[in-house]
């Protein structure tokens, strides 16, 4: 069995709109993944059912041998605390300064104020927000708000990073760097790394495995 | 454990005083009442003899049979402590209370019938004592009490339960306002609690903080109480002595212990209950959805 399975998984919200139809997939640990799909096919969707924001209608999700679809909610902390999120829509506070949406991992997970302060230092230099360190979340641009985010992903060396359309609001350039960064992580830590993007100029500039949906289906693996 | 009550700063300041404020009227008519409380049990102490019920023997009854009733008074529920006083302590009473001689009365046989002294455990159950006392057949007569008992027993009584039901009602009160707070602070913090919950936090991490501001709350305002109430005696029975001085006031000083262990003790536990109803509240909320 994979590092991640997903087994005859449906989805359909209340509203009726079936969003993920038999999606059967595997990917292996310190795999490079795109998820690519237009617009509405289901890869927000496919990702909420790994950090268990949704559950599937039916099927089952598996991660490192744990069916994560059946998880008791009291669980739900250990699962998510080893995850790397990039949230399409981002989910900073935008109150808080860059440096205490940053380490809000690290207090989850009870790390201590001096480790988390070199983390964090490390952090700032790879997504190069070391001269924002203090700034509040909601002054950032948007394009710096999906790095904060992104290095909130990492921050805690996550085994599993999940982003979803992390480079929605950067420039091409940016945008390079930025799942160049994600790459390095992969390369680096054995993680395994999954992007959703529509973007085709992403997906051909790295040496990853191509997952691709279509109106909920998986159409090519 | 993280400190996670650093996880929500930024607090709504209005909320806090909010609930800061019906805390410490609570505890400061609370103080008013152990105030009353024990300034009357202090007039009780001092009118002990009025508080005593007095049961008579017959004056031909034998020692067994007083002592057989002794033993059963004693049994009974209500009763404190009971004391026998037998035909010659009954004398010697009335001839020091005269200030008489033995040779005085002239009397051959002791004309004093042996009687017991029987208290009640709580002064307001004094009356139903009593009726108690008089279904004994062994007893002559019972009676108790000057000619006010009866009526400071009604007002000691209505005391206990007026101040009872206002207190559990200004309870009730105080534990709604600090539920509401925190619930406003809690909605106030969506944003965060979400951001915290996907992050892997747990249930207590994220309960921890409104926890800790409930009590914080509770206990500020408590101990202002506490203060302001100690501050306020110290006045009134400055006042009371001078103006009455022959009345029993109690000491000032016996005030600060009891009030300081219930103002901490409740205020605190009011603050936990009424965030501990609150996260409860939200979180039965946010599963339904
Ligand atoms: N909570 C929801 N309730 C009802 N329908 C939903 C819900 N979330 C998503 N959908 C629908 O499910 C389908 C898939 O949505 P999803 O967000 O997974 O797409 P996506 O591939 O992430 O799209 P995008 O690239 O625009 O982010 C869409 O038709 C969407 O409208
Ligand atoms: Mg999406």
């Amino acid at each position: 069995m994979g590092f991640l399975e997903f087994k005859k998984v449906y989805k359909v919200y209340p509203a009726g709109v079936k969003a993920l139809d038999n999606v059967n997939l595997s990917i292996e640990k310190g795999e490079f993944v795109f998820l690519w799909g237009a617009t509405g096919a289901g890869k927000t969707t496919l990702m909420k059912l790994i950090t268990r924001e949704e559950l599937p209608t039916s099927g089952e999700v598996w991660l490192e041998r744990c069916k994560i679809s059946s998880l008791e909610d009291r669980y739900l902390p250990i699962l998510r605390r080893n995850l790397g999120v990039v949230f399409q829509d981002l989910k900073l506070v935008p109150h808080w300064t860059v440096f205490e949406n940053l380490i809000s991992p690290l207090l989850v997970l009870g790390v201590k104020k001096r480790d988390a302060h070199r983390l964090a230092e490390g952090i700032l230099d790879l997504v190069h927000l070391q001269d924002k360190k203090h700034h509040k979340t909601e002054w950032l641009s948007g394009g710096e708000k999906q790095k904060l985010c992104l290095g909130r992903a990492l921050i805690h060396r996550p085994h599993l990073v999940l982003a979803d359309e992390p480079t929605g609001n950067l420039d091409g350039a940016t945008a390079l760097g930025l799942v160049g960064t994600l790459f390095e992580f992969s390369e680096r830590s054995g993680a395994t790394v999954i992007i959703a993007t529509h973007s085709e100029k992403l997906v051909n500039r790295f040496p990853g495995r191509l997952v691709v949906l279509d109106k909920g289906k998986i159409i090519q693996s | 454990m993280p400190k996670s009550k650093e996880a929500f700063h930024h607090r709504g300041t209005s909320y806090i005083v909010m609930g800061f404020l019906s805390i410490f009227i609570t505890q400061l008519l609370l103080n008013l009442f152990i105030f009353g409380y024990l300034e009357l049990e202090q007039m009780g102490g001092v009118w002990q003899s009025s508080f005593t019920i007095r049961a008579f023997f017959p004056e031909e009854v034998s020692p067994e049979v007083v002592e057989d009733v002794k033993e059963k008074v004693k049994a009974l529920p209500l009763v404190g402590e009971v004391k026998l006083v037998d035909s010659e302590e009954a004398k010697s009473r009335f001839l020091s209370y005269f200030n008489l001689q033995e040779e005085d009365l002239g009397l051959e046989e002791n004309p004093f019938p042996p009687s017991l002294e029987v208290q009640a455990q709580r002064v307001e159950e004094l009356p139903f004592l009593a009726q108690e006392l008089e279904k004994i057949e062994e007893f002559e007569e019972v009676f108790y009490g000057g000619e006010n008992t009866d009526a400071l027993l009604r007002f000691y009584r209505f005391f206990l339960t007026a101040g009872g039901l206002l207190l559990l009602a200004l309870f009730v009160f105080s534990l709604l306002v600090v539920t509401t707070v925190i619930r406003a602070s809690i909605q106030a913090r969506e944003t965060e609690i979400e951001v915290w919950n996907l992050m892997g936090a747990t249930k207590r991490f994220i309960r921890a903080p409104f926890i800790y501001q409930g009590v914080m709350e509770g206990l500020s305002g408590g101990v202002t109480a506490f203060v302001v109430s100690l501050v306020f005696f110290h006045f009134l029975l400055d006042f009371l002595n001078t103006s009455f001085p022959l009345f029993f006031w109690i000491n000032w000083e016996e005030l600060i212990l009891p009030l300081g262990v219930v103002s901490i003790l409740m205020s605190s536990f009011l603050g936990f209950l009424g965030a501990l109803l609150a996260c409860n509240s939200i979180e039965e909320e946010s599963a339904k959805k």
